[in-house]
This record gives structure tokens, C-alpha cells and sequence, in this order.
């Protein structure tokens, strides 16, 4: 059993791989990338969202950190993007703390309010802030060629493409790891009844900071990573509050609470977002958006459980 | 002699002091200059009618709700320093009212949650626990890797008592564990919770079943309204005329 569920995902990534290789259309390819990061954020919002109980509107700040870190250490002291990249994480892990510990009794709303605030307060923080490019927002300097060292390929998406793939499984095995260890199952405990697991002596302020800490990292590698993807970065492209609701969407739209949802999610409502703005979104009725609601609002009444929950059986 | 020395005598008689606390939500008081104690050995029960604040002083005992006056001693030692981890790690264990269990983790992750103190020892010493725990919940034994959510009622308040005593509690608090069970399910826990305390694990139980926690009471308080109104043995309190008027409808 255990060799057949391992031999099936060899086989989807295998797919994935030459995936691009077949469909060789720029578009497709963007679309895929777009998957992989949105896959990303919405595994990263699964730990604290899913798991954990903790209903998190505000990651676009942590995306914004990592996409802002890893571009002005590039700009400013010419540091590679892939340490900027990790700085980014961890620049996203002492902000989470930061907002995280003062919000560690917050519950169920409350706890999704602070979030957005905080959020908030990023962006128009950076909006006004000349030394981050303030409203003007940031770009860095082009490199001469396709550089492993600048992160930056323009000849071709393909290194984009495989880049966002391992990010994205990354992520998920990462999640994986943690939420199948003592750690993980504490944090369920958590998601499942914070009081009781406090009445049993779980350190209830402890988990939320690990749980946080995760999300916060993964969202801001994503950040870096979208940041040298297009870049150019501004706190509408970064730091928007849509972006924290979609990632919600997408998680909760594939299933949050378990390792895969969040994925589906994504392979399912990004492109469905990318094609109907690529479809609709230049009549400028908005009907683009209005079909991509639709969907979500029909699927989350016959199946609010998610996309997955078409293979658990109860 | 000293005061360290002395506090350290009256803690090895009594195990939990309550002096005096004062428990609100904003400007309201719910609990209101409440003085108690419970001695090793005991069973001792408070009593009172739905929202006297009864739940509320078990919860402010394990720190999930703050205090606004007074204080907590367990084993002679202030119990406002350390958060709720740090109070159970010292051995008050408090059983939810309810059944409150994890719904979709299994009777045996349930009851692994309840060792969190003992997260850090070798997993044969948990192990150990569980099958001690079990004796005293059969019931538990046949449906081990059962989701939590699949039980009765009566199984999950089963569980969540011994989900409790996975932590070894130097003093188990029953908050309401006959709530919303049927009579002969009750008479059970009522059983359950005398074999407990024959293990010598002291007992405060929290009932609106108060007749029958009176019964097996050695001590009990009256709350009213956020106060204690009356304190005696079990049997004094049955006898008293304000128990059989307000409670048992005598």
C-alpha cells in the first residue's frame, strides 16, 4: 500500500516535469508557476489555518517581507537573492513573532482582525516609505544575461517553472514532516480545541509561535520568489489584502487540515483565475472575477469540505 | 522555624488554597471573594445552580482565566507566577465539562495528549500509563484506535477522565462530568470517580447533580451567585435547609 501511494506521486512529479517540456507555450508555463507559488502559500496558511486553529488574513505582509528583503539585499548590497531568499524567511519569522506573541491569547476572530490589521499597517508603512521605494515600489537591476547568481531568466520560464516546483514540494514535505511529528500533533490538538489542549498542559503560546514561524517563512520565500520572477515589486503587487483572502480561498477551496488540499486548491482555482482573466478580464466588467466567485461560492456549499474531500472517505 | 519550612508542612496537608479570589469579565464579577481548600485525600465538591461560576474557579485555578483579587496556593507554593502548562506540569489537571475531547484524533492520540508532561520521557513510560488508565476504562481498550468522535456521550466523558488521569494529577478537577448523560451512564462516572479517588488521587468535582455529589463528598461549598453561601461536610450540606430547599426540592 505504502509502495503503491509512493509510486503515485514518483509519477506525478515525473509529470510535472515534463509537463513544460510538452506544453512549451510561455502562457501555460506562467499559469504553472503561478500554481506552484500559490500552492506554496496556501500549504504555508494550512499550518496555522488548517492545523493550528489560527485564522490568518494578513500573509501578503510576510509575502511583501520576503519579496522586499531579497530585492534591496540584492539592490543595496548586491547579495545574491537566493540568501536573500532565505533572509526573507527569516526577516518574516521575527515579524510573525512579533505580531504572533502579543496576539497569543486572541482567539477565533479576533486573532483573523489582528491579523489583517497588521497586514495594513505593512503596507501603508511601506506605501510611504522612500527607502523601500514607497508608492513607486522596487526593480532591480537587470542582468546582463540569464544569471543563476542575480535569479534572473529571461530567455525562458523553465528555470522559473522548476524553481516553483521544488519550492512547492519542498513546502509540502516540509508541512508534511512537521505535522506527522510530536510538533504537529500538538498543533492539531491546538486546531482542534484550543482550551482543552491548554487544560492538558500544551504550551498553547509556544505552538502558535512554531505554527506562525513556518507559515511566515514559506509565505516570504514565496514572496522572494514571485519578487524575482516579475521583478518589479510594489505594496499593490505584494502587500495586497486580496492576496491574503486568496490564499485563504485556495487552501480552504482545496481543503485546509489536510497535506494535499491546499494544492488542489491551487491546480484548480489559479488557473481557472488565469484563464478568465486572460479570457474576460479586458472587457473591464469585471466578469472575470465575477465567474472565478461563482465557482468558489458553488463549490463551498455542495463541498465544504474541499476538493479533497472527493477522496477521503468518512 | 522558618516560613519556607512552614509553608512547606501546610503543603503536604493541604493541597490546593484558594483565598479569597475575585474572578470577572470586564467590569462584571463573576466570582466573588471565594476562599477553599482541598486536603490530600479528599473528595470535595462545589455546588451550585447553572452559572453560579462554578466552571469559572476551576478555570481560574489552572490560569485560563485570570484573577482580579486574591490568590492560589498548590502544595504551599503561589500558583500566580506560572502560566497554565506550568501549573499542570505541577499536577492540577482539569477535566473540562462536557466530554470535551479531540473529535477527529483517536481514543489513543487522546489519551497520548494527555501525557503531554511526560512528552520527553521514553514512549514505553506513556504506554505504561495508558494500560494502568485503562483498567479503570475498559470501555476505552475495545475501541483504542477509534476516532474520538464516533463515541456516546457517556464514552467521551469516559475518555476525557482518562485523557486527565494520563497526566498522574496530584489533584483531578471534575467540572461537571454528568452533564447532559443519561442516569445509568451517570451512575458510572459516579463509580468511576470513587475508584479514582481509592487510588489516592485527590478529587474537587464541580455538579449541579448535587445530591449525588454530596453523597460522595467528603467536604462540599455552596456557590450562589459567585459566592460561597455555605460550606460543610457532604452530609451536613444534604442535611442543611438551604441544600434541600434551593436544590434537592425538599
Amino acid at each position: 500500500m505504502e509502495k503503491g501511494k509512493h509510486l503515485y506521486y514518483v509519477v506525478l512529479v515525473v509529470l510535472a516535469i515534463v509537463f513544460p517540456i510538452v506544453f512549451n507555450v510561455p502562457f501555460v508555463q506562467h499559469v504553472a508557476i503561478m500554481v506552484f507559488m500559490y500552492g506554496m502559500l496556501a500549504e504555508s496558511w494550512n499550518v496555522i489555518g488548517g492545523y493550528s486553529g489560527l485564522f490568518s488574513f494578513g500573509q501578503a505582509a510576510f509575502f511583501g517581507i520576503g519579496a522586499y528583503t531579497s530585492t534591496l539585499l540584492y539592490m543595496q548590497l548586491g547579495l545574491t537573492p537566493w540568501i536573500g531568499m532565505i533572509a526573507g524567511g527569516l526577516v518574516a519569522i521575527a515579524a510573525g513573532i512579533a505580531i504572533g506573541y502579543p496576539c497569543s491569547k486572541l482567539k477565533g476572530h479576533y486573532f483573523a482582525i489582528a491579523t489583517i490589521a497588521f497586514a495594513w499597517i505593512i503596507n501603508i508603512l511601506f506605501t510611504n516609505w522612500s527607502f523601500v521605494g514607497a508608492a513607486t515600489g522596487l526593480s532591480p537591476e537587470l542582468a546582463p544575461a540569464d544569471s543563476w547568481y542575480a535569479f534572473q531568466f529571461r530567455s525562458s520560464k523553465l528555470p522559473y517553472y522548476y524553481i516553483g516546483l521544488f519550492l512547492m514540494l519542498l513546502t509540502v514535505y516540509v508541512v508534511n514532516k512537521v505535522i506527522k511529528s510530536k510538533t504537529g500533533f500538538y498543533l492539531r490538538a491546538l486546531g482542534e480545541n484550543e482550551e482543552v489542549a491548554a487544560s492538558l498542559g500544551v504550551n498553547i503560546a509556544k505552538y502558535r509561535l512554531i505554527s506562525i514561524s513556518i507559515a511566515s517563512f514559506f509565505t516570504a520565500v514565496a514572496g522572494s520568489f514571485y519578487a524575482q520572477y516579475v521583478l518589479y515589486i510594489d505594496p499593490p503587487s505584494v502587500l495586497a489584502h486580496f492576496l491574503s483572502v486568496e490564499i485563504v480561498l485556495i487552501a480552504m477551496f482545496g481543503g485546509s487540515g489536510t497535506i494535499w488540499g491546499p494544492i488542489w486548491g491551487a491546480l484548480i482555482l489559479v488557473p481557472l483565475s488565469q484563464y478568465a482573466r486572460a479570457i474576460w478580464g479586458g472587457m473591464g466588467s469585471g466578469l472575470d472575477i465575477m465567474v472565478y466567485g461563482f465557482v468558489i461560492m458553488v463549490f463551498s456549499i455542495f463541498r465544504p469540505r474541499g476538493v479533497v474531500s472527493f477522496f477521503i472517505r468518512k | 522555624m522558618t516560613l519556607l519550612s512552614l509553608k512547606l508542612i501546610w503543603g503536604m496537608f493541604i493541597m490546593l488554597r484558594v483565598n479569597g479570589i475575585q474572578v470577572g469579565y470586564g467590569n462584571m464579577a463573576v466570582i466573588r471573594d471565594v476562599s477553599f481548600r482541598v486536603d490530600k485525600g479528599e473528595i470535595v465538591t462545589i455546588v451550585g445552580s447553572n452559572g453560579a461560576g462554578k466552571s469559572t474557579i476551576l478555570k481560574s485555578i489552572v490560569g485560563l482565566v485570570g484573577l482580579k483579587k486574591g490568590n492560589i496556593e498548590f502544595m504551599g507554593e503561589d500558583m500566580g507566577k506560572y502560566q497554565p502548562h506550568e501549573r499542570i506540569e505541577r499536577g492540577i489537571v482539569l477535566v473540562p465539562e462536557g466530554g470535551k475531547v479531540f473529535g477527529r484524533l483517536t481514543i489513543k492520540d487522546n489519551l497520548y495528549l494527555g501525557s503531554y508532561k511526560y512528552r520527553k520521557e521514553d514512549k514505553s513510560v506513556i504506554e505504561e500509563r495508558i494500560e494502568e488508565v485503562m483498567e479503570i476504562f475498559p470501555v476505552l481498550k475495545e475501541r483504542y484506535h477509534s476516532r474520538a468522535d464516533t463515541m456516546s456521550g457517556g464514552e467521551r466523558q469516559m475518555l476525557a477522565m482518562a485523557r486527565g488521569l494520563m497526566g498522574n494529577p496530584e489533584l483531578l478537577m471534575l467540572d461537571e462530568p454528568s452533564l447532559g448523560l443519561a442516569p445509568k451512564i451517570v451512575d458510572k462516572i459516579f463509580e468511576v470517580i470513587q475508584v479514582i479517588h481509592s487510588k489516592g488521587v485527590p478529587i474537587l468535582l464541580v455538579e449541579q447533580q448535587i445530591h449525588r455529589a454530596l453523597e460522595i463528598a467528603d467536604r462540599g461549598y455552596v456557590l450562589q451567585d459567585g459566592v460561597i453561601v455555605l460550606e460543610g461536610s457532604g452530609q451536613e450540606l444534604l442535611n442543611s435547609e438551604l441544600v434541600k430547599k434551593a436544590y434537592l426540592g425538599m
